[in-house]
């Protein structure tokens, strides 16, 4: 009786955890598959009239959905930015991507030094750069914005990749320094005694071994560069260089877009997150999480 | 861990200096600029003291804002962590489907703010939400109600927005260090007790107990700070029902072109969120920093 | 091939001495144990000559020459690390032949140099495994083998069998000795087992709280022990510490036990004692007789515990109300149980005494 009983907890427990945090999104597929008529008409089920994807048409291809093209259609629910979307998944593709690579090559030798040395200014340069993330970055933006306009970066992808670079480098660090010390020290002696410099137990020893955790550490910088908005916002300039996440706040902002539309927008982007989201769960939590139950 | 007498310079600068970059000179520029009068509209910069901070602290919607803020993180930072250790707890559990549950969780962390703001947008619709829809139907409400545009409900729907966006973090750590606990310790105390919540009390609690004072600080720095969601949910009304601080920055800097007073308050910001800083330093656990 | 001196080193890690003022001389092709309990530095003092390890003060020389300012790498060590250390993502190949390498030793002599010694170690079979695929005895095997590729003038070792399960440890110890004499090299060799000590030093280092407590060949540091210390620490069962006090009397020496029995004490040579000093006696289990009747020179004792190990057994009794239990070691299966109450016939011949500072008192 007790077994079953704690069974149905962890069934009810589960579900609610399923609806909290996947419940938004389902609704964003459901009425990307909707039309307006249907979705804001309380009389009628949801699937009368099946599925519809007019919406991921008109995304992909311009052709405008049939409904709206009738004479009293009210054309500002038609969104350009709807169309950016795809153009804005490669530009947040390629800003990630970069963010991501910059990370690795400049935050992987810094993480190897903390992790397996001792020198002078090592705890204030550590402090430094893992306390760097908690000041707000609301409060820099006009400086950098101005830094970055001197540069001639404003309304660029490098701006952006920049930003996000400085602003994920702490993250990288930190998380790639925690697996280079749960190597095991006697490796890195062996190393020593093997006639390696620290360059060569860099190159040889410690990045083979500890590839998985450089892929995972390189997915982490993908994503807080992927979901960055506000120097997203201010540093980009036209749709060639907007990421999705400013694209999404357009359509967000934009009161008399269609429902139907905007969230055929919002799954569109949500997909590479999907993706991302098993991926980051595969290699970075449970990385994090085996290492622990070793260390 | 060996010992080296020179800063590794070539291995370190790369990192630090983007980093520096991105913070030393900014707060330089912004402490700079918010002790001179800059304008966009009367050129010169001459050096007014404290006359931006004065003129702020002076001003009504500061102190509008302010109580937002603290309202805002005051709410949010303890739910996060409450909800995600409850969570976090929950998935220790094996049962079948585990594995989807825990990669559903973490899907509102990879979502950029505004996408969330739009989903939660859609929940909290007034007349076809999800939620007022459900509430219609179970018969607990009346009539739909006004989630977002009425002053008394938008601040609190925004806080359950972020919420949302803020408990896969802290699931995510809170089980990192769930799984720091000698496996024994755990088979032993269930031998011992058998209350589930004592158990917690006793035995886990204090195993995490560091790394749940760390998420506690984390999430009031980030809800004292937070800026795109609420941007893209409400734009800080009704009113200013929803105007955060971090809003004021932005509106002084880029509404009013007035960068001296944006930069006053973003010095405040700063300033507030160091006391809150200085307490995460305290609190993280002293290993942190590899010096056995 | 090549000597090792130490010349007073210490080591302090911040406020903490692992290691003081430790003089030590190790000959050309000499096998010496550094043993002690956990935590005396043993270790600290094998990294230290390895190089691993700063010296505080002192200095270390290999081949006469001091190693204050040569690199680790340079030493001409190898070291055997507890954990085996091999590289995870190489070969058996691979590891072995790295340091070569490293070096820019041409491939071919490489591979001649890691054939040669795989097949001292018989590890043919083995070459292009990964250490994961290997068992714990096989790693250990490669970790050996990997150091002989090297050369080196001096083996070190830290604790190299500890990993291994009992019958294993045996083997490899064994198989060490052969190498030993095989390689004719100096080796140093750290652990905390007192019979891979006792079975394959030339010479044991006994340690505790960072200095050196004596050393010599095993058998003399067993029979003649300087201090309480090493006494204790040497032997399985440990030796039996009684604490007394001694007096002068006309026979000679005399002890009055814990319960107020005295003992007269026939040493070679009479120890120099002040009057009713506080010693303690040590003897080892199986110096200690058992007998039915009180008689002379008995102390009379209750029987706690019996442990039957088969080809001998040990008695765990007590002398009035003492706390500490008395071990004795019978051969072969003993008719004796807990309760009875038998005499101890305590050898004063291959007894020790030790003065309150736990020198022992010499004649």
């Amino acid at each position: 009786m007790q077994a079953g009983r704690n069974h149905l907890a962890t069934i009810v427990f589960a579900s609610l955890i399923l609806a909290f945090s996947g419940g938004p999104v389902l609704l964003s597929l459901i009425g990307s598959l909707v039309p307006d008529r249907i979705l804001l008409d309380s009389s009628k089920s949801l699937f009368a009239e099946g599925l519809n994807f007019e919406g991921y048409r008109y995304v992909f291809t311009g052709e405008l959905p049939a409904s709206y093209l009738a004479e009293n259609a009210n054309r500002a629910m038609i969104s350009d930015a709807a169309r950016q979307v795809p153009y804005s998944l490669v530009n947040s593709g390629i800003i990630a991507l970069s963010s991501m690579i910059l990370n690795l090559l400049l935050g992987a030798p810094a993480a190897f030094v903390f992790a397996r040395y001792v020198f002078p200014g090592k705890k204030v340069s550590f402090l430094f750069l893992i306390l760097s993330p908690l000041v707000p970055a609301i409060a820099l933006i006009t400086p950098i914005y101005i830094m970055l306009q001197s540069f001639g970066l404003v309304g660029t992808r490098t701006g952006i990749i920049l930003v996000h670079t400085a602003k994920a480098l702490p993250f990288t660090v930190l998380i790639l320094s925690v697996f280079f010390r749960k190597m095991p020290a006697e490796l890195f002696e062996a190393a020593v005694l093997d006639h390696c410099s620290r360059f060569q137990t860099f190159v040889r020893i410690a990045l083979p071994l500890a590839l998985p955790s450089i892929g995972a550490t390189g997915l982490f910088a993908f994503m807080l560069s992927y979901s960055e908005f506000m120097f997203s916002m201010i540093l980009s300039g036209d749709a060639d260089t907007r990421p999705v996440s400013v694209v999404m706040a357009a359509l967000a902002r934009n009161t008399d877009v269609s429902w139907s539309l905007l969230n055929t927008a919002i799954f569109i982007a949500i997909v590479p997150t999907l993706v991302l989201v098993v991926l980051v769960w595969r290699f970075v939590v449970e990385g994090l999480l085996s290492g622990a139950v070793k260390g | 861990m060996w010992n080296t007498r020179r800063f590794p310079m070539l291995w370190l600068l790369p990192a630090l200096l983007p980093v520096a970059l991105m913070t030393i000179y900014p707060i330089a520029h912004a402490l700079w600029t918010s002790l001179h009068s800059v304008m966009l509209l009367f050129p010169g910069e001459p050096f007014v003291g404290l006359d931006n901070y004065a003129r702020v602290v002076k001003s009504n919607y500061f102190w509008d804002s302010l109580s937002n803020s603290l309202t805002f993180t005051l709410l949010a930072a303890p739910s996060v962590v409450a909800i995600g250790t409850l969570i976090a707890l929950f998935l220790q559990r094996r049962f079948v489907g585990a594995g989807i549950v825990r990669s559903v969780v973490l899907l509102p962390w990879v979502l950029p703010g505004a996408i969330s703001a739009v989903l939660w947008i859609w929940v909290f619709h007034p007349s076809f939400g999800v939620l007022n829809g459900i509430l219609q139907s179970l018969h607990l409400i009346d009539g739909p109600i006004q989630w977002l545009t009425s002053p008394r409900l938008a601040l609190f729907s925004v806080i359950v927005a972020h919420i949302w966006t803020q408990v896969p973090f802290a699931v995510v750590l809170v089980m990192a260090a769930l799984a720091t606990i000698n496996p024994e310790t755990l088979e032993a105390a269930a031998i011992d007790c058998k209350s589930p919540w004592r158990r917690f009390r006793y035995i886990v609690f204090p195993e995490i107990k560091s790394m749940i004072v760390v998420l506690v600080v984390y999430n009031a720095l980030t809800a004292f700070t937070t800026y795109d969601l609420v941007y893209a949910m409400t734009g800080g009304g009704p009113g200013t029902a929803t105007t955060l601080l971090s809003f004021q920055i932005w509106r002084e800097s880029f509404s009013m072109y007035d960068f001296g007073a944006g930069s006053a308050v973003a010095f405040i910001v700063v300033a507030i969120s160091a006391v809150l800083i200085l307490a995460i330093t305290r609190a993280l656990p002293s290993d942190l920093f590899g010096s056995e | 091939m090549a000597s090792v001196e130490l010349q007073k080193v210490g080591k302090s890690f911040g406020k903490v001495e692992a290691v003081r003022d430790v003089s030590l001389v190790i000959q050309d092709r000499e096998f010496v144990v550094f043993v002690g309990p956990s935590g005396c530095g043993k270790s600290t003092l094998l990294r230290m000559i390895a190089g691993l390890e700063e010296i505080s003060t002192g200095e270390v020389l290999i081949g006469g020459q001091p190693m204050s300012r040569v690199a680790a790498a340079d030493r001409g060590i190898a070291m055997v690390f507890q954990s085996y250390a091999l590289y995870p993502h190489m070969t058996v190949r691979e590891n072995m032949g790295f340091a070569l390498k490293m070096l820019g030793t041409p491939k071919a002599e490489v591979d001649r140099k890691v054939l040669e010694a795989v097949s001292i170690l018989q590890l043919e079979d083995l070459l292009d495994r990964r250490p994961k695929e290997l068992s714990g005895g096989q790693r250990q095997r490669v970790a050996i083998g990997r150091a002989i590729v090297r050369a080196p003038g001096v083996f070190l070792f830290d604790e190299p069998l500890s990993n291994l399960d009992a019958g294993l440890r045996a083997q490899m110890r064994v198989e060490i000795a052969r190498l030993h004499k095989q390689l004719e090299t100096t080796m140093i060799y750290v652990t905390h087992d007192q019979v891979e000590a006792m079975t394959l030093a030339d010479r044991i280092v006994i340690l505790n709280k960072g200095r050196i407590e004596q050393q010599g060949p095993p058998l003399e540091l067993y029979e003649e022990p300087a201090n309480q210390f090493v006494a204790g620490f040497l032997g399985q069962p440990r030796m039996n510490f009684i604490s007394c006090v001694a007096r002068r009397s006309a026979a000679g020496t005399e002890l009055v036990l814990p319960n107020d029995e005295t003992l007269l004490l026939t040493m070679r040579d009479e120890p120099a004692l002040p009057l009713a000093a506080p010693v303690t006696l040590g003897i080892r289990p199986d110096s200690i007789g058992v007998v039915e009747e009180a008689a002379g020179n008995t102390v009379p004792a209750r029987i706690v515990v019996v442990e039957q190990l088969g080809n001998s057994s040990l008695l765990y009794a007590r002398i009035n109300d003492n706390p500490d239990l008395v071990t004795i070691e019978q051969p072969g299966k003993s008719v004796l149980k807990a309760d009875h109450t038998i005499h101890l016939r305590l050898d004063p011949g291959r007894a020790h005494l030790f003065d309150k500072n736990g020198d022992r008192i010499r004649a």
